[in-house]
């Protein structure tokens, strides 16, 4: 755990059963709703997107109007800003909380944690996702996780349970003296 | 007791049935593992009374069990492999079960007519030059299904006038055993404790015997028949294609649930009809078993057949039996009947073996 990744995870901490039941909801109502033959004619993206737009509306019917939490759309990156301390962006990731993105300068400045206008600068640019089982049937955890560049720097889970929810550290361990290079994300795309 | 002849054959049966040794039945009786020996080889053809109770409380049948005149049944020709892999103490219980069971449906259906308006054909592969593939897509037309996944399969066999009979096994080895006797419909014993969605391509393979194999062939090729039998059957080529396009685990799990077939029937079935190369082919099998060591996810329900329940309904409902009528003409302790054939509500059905 670092320090961090400690102030990030408190930053979004009153969100953390809100965003965890959205995706799990998501993901619920996308299996239970549609029909059998409609879903077995859905490719991975397909799927994926249709969990997304379930989840984010879940969480736009949850905060908006909400003190503090305004849902911005620059140029299709939809975030969540929460009184300018976190950016959220609802994402499908795999188990090292890493997900699948068009990397275009926008998407890349984003994982930065660069400046993006009309996005608060102060605000620490987050992925909330979703791991899917492998066949896509569940949700097996909700990942927050702090990109930076095309790697993570920290990913930490989230737990609810009984109305009280917890978060965990998991990132992935990293060869001892490469954390330093990992951070430097400028140095490693020039 | 209308049949005064004991007959040494239904004690073993019996004894199979309770998966007892000789010794643990003389243990169970208070008699000599001897007697239960040189009975059950015909050394001793009449029994007292005393010892005949002894041995049917023991078994837990009643003792007209063993005066019925039946004549047991071996395995059929096409189960020869997997009766190798068994083991002779979980042959012999699994034959006692089919023997038992295709003793009540014959009972049975003395007062019961089974009608079926497209009964179960037979079509030889050698005489039509027809190939499973194609046989099964003969079937389906027969049967007029729709495009898609077959819903019910137990349906399609009841319907058709085979009866599907649930059992116990204990064995996982073993999913089915299908075959024809004289004077009886096609029965199919099917192994309720495997998943719904390998019970139904288990019993869609059995089908593809009862179709395709009427006598005795190489037991390899049988197998290797009825196994395209049943993927033709239930993923019919041009059907299933569509949903197989660069299949992945995490696709697959939703075709499963529409077609009903397991994630691992899939991805044989995309390699059969060249969807993916040899090395996908060995990719998807190396995360398959990596990601469901402990079974698959997407549980399929089993299907539950009605047929055998039906009959038992009409000799009490229609016949006016009673449980007590029902359980002398079927030689089982009511108590068995009744954890065996009526279910319930809200008390699961438990095949007695």
């Amino acid at each position: 755990m670092s320090a961090d990744q400690d102030d990030c995870m408190s930053r979004i901490e009153p969100l953390f059963k809100v965003l965890h039941d959205a995706l799990h909801d998501g993901m619920g109502f996308y299996l239970g709703k549609y029909s059998k033959k409609v879903l077995a004619q859905h490719r991975d993206r397909t799927a994926a997107n249709c969990v997304y737009d379930h989840a984010f509306h879940n969480l736009r019917e949850q905060l908006d109007g909400e003190p503090g939490c305004h849902f911005l759309n620059r140029r299709g990156l939809e975030v969540l800003n929460y009184f300018d301390l976190a950016l959220v962006r609802l994402k499908k990731v795999n188990g090292a909380g890493r997900a699948q993105n068009l990397r275009t300068k926008q998407q890349r400045d984003y994982d930065d944690q660069k400046s993006i206008p009309g996005l608060p600068d102060a605000a620490v640019r987050l992925i909330v996702g979703y791991q899917p089982d492998a066949a896509f049937s569940f949700v097996e955890r909700v990942i927050v996780s702090r990109p930076l560049g095309k790697t993570i720097r920290w990913t930490a889970q989230i737990v609810v349970a009984d109305d009280a929810s917890k978060w965990f550290d998991i990132t992935p361990d990293r060869l001892a003296g490469t954390e330093a290079v990992d951070f430097d994300s400028v140095r490693r795309r020039s | 007791m209308s049949e005064d002849r004991f007959n040494a054959d239904m004690l073993k049966l019996a004894r199979d049935a309770r998966e007892f040794t000789q010794a643990d039945l003389a243990k169970a009786a208070g008699v000599t593992q001897a007697l239960v020996s040189k009975i059950e080889n015909g050394l001793i053809g009449q029994l007292s009374d005393d010892t005949v109770e002894k041995l049917a409380l023991a078994v837990k049948f009643p003792p007209t069990f063993f005066y019925q005149k039946e004549r047991i049944v071996g395995f059929p020709h096409f189960h020869f492999r997997k009766r190798a892999k068994l083991g002779i103490k979980a042959t012999a219980h699994i034959g006692a079960i089919i023997n038992i069971r295709r003793q009540h449906i014959t009972k049975l259906l003395r007062s019961y007519e089974i009608v079926a308006a497209k009964p179960i054909p037979q079509i030889d592969l050698d005489e039509t030059g027809l190939t499973p593939e194609k046989v099964a897509e003969r079937l389906r037309a027969y049967w007029m299904l729709p495009r898609g996944p077959v819903v019910n399969v137990v349906e399609l066999i009841e319907a058709a006038g085979g009866i599907v009979v649930l059992c116990r096994f204990g064995t996982t080895l073993l999913d089915g055993i299908s075959f024809r006797a004289e004077g009886l419909p096609p029965l199919f014993f099917m192994n309720r404790d495997v998943p719904g969605d390998r019970f139904r391509f288990s019993l869609a393979h059995e089908l593809g015997h009862m179709v395709m194999h009427s006598s005795p062939d190489d037991d390899e090729k049988m197998e290797d028949q009825a196994h395209r039998f049943a993927a033709a059957f239930l993923m019919p080529a041009g059907e299933i294609k569509p949903y197989l396009v660069a299949p992945k685990l995490s696709s697959l799990g939703r075709v499963k649930a529409y077609w009903k077939v397991s994630i691992k029937a899939l991805i044989k079935r995309a390699y059969d009809l060249k969807l993916i190369t040899d090395n996908q082919y060995r990719w998807l099998n190396v995360q398959y078993n990596k990601a469901f060591k402990t079974g698959e996810p997407i549980p399929i329900e089993r299907e539950t057949p009605s047929r055998l329940r039906e009959m038992v309904q009409y000799h009490l409902n229609e016949l006016a039996y009673s449980i007590a009528d029902l359980a002398g003409l079927l030689s089982v302790n009511a108590n068995d009947l009744e954890r065996a054939y009526i279910p319930r509500p809200g008390i699961r059905l438990v095949v007695s073996n």
